[in-house]
């Protein structure tokens, strides 16, 4: 992997609510079809687009994973069992796919480089970050929208009440990341962005701005920031949380944001200076 | 991105290990059995079904991603990096917990933090979904990231059988009601199957010079359609040149392709489409698994991989089951019997997903 320096070019925060229900009106294909997260990303991807004023270039889009295919994939079952299996919408079938966030949303801008969700909990936009910067890096892609959803669709919340898990918060956040030597003047954010994920010791901030999530809270925060429960979107909203509180206080210089799961680390570094 | 093969595993219909799925692929058998009435009345549907697989808890996918985990670690317990891939990974927690009536819930928990990475024993890594290209994209990340200094890389991929799978392909009518035939004029389409490839990667060094490895992987999205490739071929052809071009080969140099070939019309037409581009002479031969050991989703493209990497080692490709109908023209289609290669190059292996993914990988002797 070569060290070419990747730049955050601009960040994007929906409201996954309004963003699902428009999407679901105009514009997105079979989008009456598609799970709420689905649709968030799809938007996301062209609010990104037009708010990044890419220059043309080889573009990709990752996604976070997660369950957000159950509510298509439970009204397949449903039409299954009631009808079925030779009643099932076909139209219905590759929204049961956890994949279809990434291509919808890579559908909806043209992006040809690639269309992947990684991840699966609460480390998965750790994740996105790290694949993104590689396929950067590596010339697989000169544009990455990293995009964070986590949809509250009814069977998703089903699944949080009988697990007793408090309800996730409908999220929809988008970073456009591209090759620093790429990335159009008009940035309102030029950022470098490094991202490590590792098992084991704990990870030494050095960075100007440190932000520590634990438990969610951003613990090493006077009060603790409280971070409501974003599922794999978790870590992108931890993200925008801590650039955006690092720009309100004038230091954006350096900003470490730190997750840590059990013994599991995930690290994302956003610089002026040197990324690695 | 050079990496070296270093191991192998897998798990299919047709082989409990990759041995014995190798051998069963030189000898063509034509996979797939009736669809079994627990994944509902699918009428003349045939799927490629792993035996024995205990399929009473979920899930089925973790189990054999475990098993083929197995046979790539053995007794070792040196640290390695991690990366998956699946499609429809949480298809037995999905239909566990919608039987239950949400009363199950261990596969409740299991939907919310989909259980098949941890549960198959990887440990700390990434998972990839990108549908049918997931082993692929998998692998492209893992050769991305191993270094001389870096633990190996072990890329696993797996997909039990879903009746979500096999109710969406069969109502697409993207399931084959007689023989799953690639590349032949009558196909009617794919045999939904279930598996799990693995393999276990190093960066090439000096030390693996000679040895069988990846020597350079593209990929693309058509970006078009949710379940149809794009008809005119230009991204999964951008996405073969682009290999290529990491590999620093051209063309001419490709002693075989492992296609994707699914047996679908529309997959089938473009690809062949795309090889007659490139190959107009008819110089090199490809070869499609799919009617031995079925669509194992996931993880069919680290088993086109694996089967480029066992073809350059033993200098032969596997033949593509039949019909009786003739093979799409333009292209040489490995029928019948296995192909002795003619030359030494690299061969050439290729997944296609929903949504337009296209992923390739250039397999050979190491420099």
């Amino acid at each position: 992997m070569n060290s070419a320096a990747v730049a955050l070019i601009q960040t994007v925060e929906v409201d996954a609510l309004s963003a699902a229900v428009s999407a679901r009106e105009v514009g997105v294909r079979h989008a009456k079809l598609q799970g709420q997260a689905a649709c968030v990303a799809a938007t996301i991807a062209t609010e990104l687009q037009v708010r990044s004023n890419l220059p043309s270039g080889k573009l990709g889009v990752i996604c976070n994973g997660g369950p957000w295919n159950i509510q298509p994939s439970w009204e397949f079952l449903d039409r299954m069992r009631d009808a079925g299996p030779t009643a099932v919408n076909p139209l219905l079938f590759p929204s049961t796919l956890v994949s279809n966030t990434a291509t919808l949303a890579a559908a909806r801008v043209g992006a040809h480089a690639f269309a992947q969700v990684v991840g699966h909990d609460r480390m998965a936009f750790f994740h996105v970050l790290k694949r993104s910067i590689q396929a950067i890096r590596t010339g697989f892609a000169d544009y990455v929208f990293a995009i964070a959803v986590c949809g509250t669709d009814p069977a998703i919340l089903r699944v949080a009440n009988a697990t007793g898990t408090f309800p996730p918060v409908p999220t929809g956040i988008g970073f456009s990341l591209g090759r620093v030597d790429r990335a159009p003047a008009s940035a309102i954010r030029l950022l470098q962005v490094a991202c490590k994920l590792e098992s084991g010791p704990k990870w030494q901030a050095t960075a100007q701005y440190n932000f520590e999530w634990v438990d969610h809270k951003f613990s090493n925060t006077s009060p603790p920031l409280e971070i409501s429960d974003a599922l794999g979107a978790s870590g992108a909203r931890m993200c925008l949380i801590a650039l955006q509180h690092a720009a309100a206080v004038g230091s954006t210089d350096s900003v470490l944001v730190t997750a840590r799961i059990g013994s599991r680390t995930g690290m994302a570094h956003f610089s002026a200076g040197t990324a690695d | 991105m050079r990496s070296q093969i270093v191991a192998v595993g897998a798990i299919c219909s047709a082989g409990g290990d990759w041995p014995s799925t190798w051998r069963a692929l030189l000898a063509g058998h034509c996979g797939g059995v009736p669809v079994p009435s627990r994944y509902y009345p699918f009428h003349g549907a045939r799927a490629a079904i792993i035996k024995g697989v205990d399929r009473t808890r979920p899930t089925a996918t973790a189990s054999i991603a475990r098993a083929v985990l197995a046979q790539l670690r053995g007794d070792d317990s040196s640290p390695v990096l991690f990366y998956g891939g699946t499609n429809h990974g949480e298809s037995d927690l999905l239909l566990a917990a919608h039987a239950s009536d949400f009363g199950a819930q261990e596969a409740w928990t299991g939907l919310l933090t989909d259980s098949v990475p941890e549960s198959c024993g990887a440990g700390e890594g990434c998972w990839t979904y990108s549908a049918c290209t997931s082993g692929m994209h998998a692998l492209l990340a893992a050769c991305l990231d191993v270094t001389e200094e870096s633990p190996d890389a072990i890329v696993l991929a797996s997909d039990g059988l879903s009746a979500v799978a096999l109710a969406g392909f069969w109502q697409a009518r993207a399931a084959s009601k007689s023989t799953c035939a690639p590349f032949h004029q009558h196909r009617d389409g794919m045999l939904v199957g279930e598996g799990a490839a693995g393999i276990r990667v190093r960066a090439a060094g000096a030390r693996s010079r000679g040895k069988i490895g990846v020597l350079g992987m593209g990929m693309s999205c058509d970006a078009l359609h949710p379940t149809d490739p794009d008809p005119s071929g230009q991204w999964l052809r951008t996405t073969i040149d682009d290999a290529l071009g990491r590999a620093g080969i051209d063309p001419s140099s490709i002693s075989g392709v492992v296609a994707h070939g699914t047996a679908t019309l529309k997959n089938d037409a473009v690809e062949a489409a795309v090889y007659r581009e490139l190959w107009p002479e008819l110089s090199v031969p490809v070869t499609s698994i799919k009617g031995t050991i079925g669509h194992t989703m996931g993880a069919a493209g680290l088993f086109n991989v694996l089967v480029a990497a066992q073809a350059r080692l033993d200098g032969v490709l596997p033949p593509t089951v039949g019909n009786g109908s003739a093979p799409i023209e333009g292209i040489d289609l490995v029928v019948e019997r296995p192909r002795r290669l003619e030359s030494s190059g690299p061969l050439l292996a290729l997944a296609s997903g929903f949504g337009g993914n296209n992923v390739a990988c250039v397999v050979g002797v190491l420099p």
